[in-house]
């Protein structure tokens, strides 16, 4: 498989010229699916951090 | 979707006389012209009536929003599950965006959404690199103005701004 730099920012660019031209409506309940997995991911990184380790003092 | 119950609690302070004006700015703005970008609040340009004093005061927009359901949080009021900052018109940029502010509908709701080219402008002048980025989304969008773009720069004194802008993408691919 050959690798174009070239044709990886040419697909790149198709792709955003894409969503541009997507409906505002769309777009905007991206915007809210975007919130809530940064949201979760938030959740699930604070919950890893208070998780209690092996080496923690009873 | 709870973006519109937002752009619909705005409407109502504005047919409330609470603000005079209102513009949604900031990631959510800009989603209405380009490609989402991931963002954790919703930021709203207003101008209101400040007569009674000459410090720019947001509690009468506080009060009003948290006696419909608004809850205060650090800064933000959280209004449909979403951190809204409200942010008064300081600059002469910000006072003409709000001025040349465009009216859309979106799933039938009103709004009220900065220009892309005040937007851009506005980007340029704060100059965070998320605004770099954001300012180069604006430029490759088919329906930037960039003769509208052009004379904000240059009425609002952006153009060294634009400058350096202009040659930091001079060095990407």
């Amino acid at each position: 498989m050959k690798f174009s730099m070239d044709e990886a920012l040419r697909i790149k660019r198709a792709s955003r010229v894409a969503m541009t031209a997507t409906p505002i409506a769309e777009k905007l309940r991206i915007l809210e699916r975007l919130r809530e997995r940064d949201r979760a991911i938030r959740r699930a990184v604070i919950a890893l951090e208070q998780r209690p380790t092996r080496d923690a003092p009873a | 979707m709870a973006l519109l119950d937002i752009f619909a609690e705005l409407e109502a302070a504005v047919a409330d006389g609470i603000v005079e004006r209102y513009a949604v700015g900031g990631a959510v703005g800009a989603t209405f012209y380009i490609e989402p970008a991931a963002t954790q609040d919703v930021d709203i340009f207003v101008v209101f009536d400040q007569s009674a004093s000459l410090l720019v005061s947001l509690a009468p927009i506080y009060d009003y929003f948290t006696k419909r359901g608004a809850v205060i949080q650090n800064e933000h009021l959280v209004i449909a599950d979403w951190p809204v900052q409200f942010l008064p018109a300081t600059t002469p940029l910000v006072d003409d965006a709000l001025i040349h502010a465009v009216r859309m509908s979106v799933d039938g709701q009103a709004v009220a959404v900065l220009s892309q080219e005040h937007l851009a402008a506005v980007a340029l002048e704060t100059g965070r690199m998320k605004d770099k980025i954001r300012l180069s989304q604006f430029l490759a969008s088919g329906t930037f103005e960039r003769l509208r773009f052009d004379a904000l720069t240059e009425r609002f004194g952006l153009t060294a701004k634009w400058a350096r802008f202009v040659a930091l993408m001079e060095d990407q691919p």
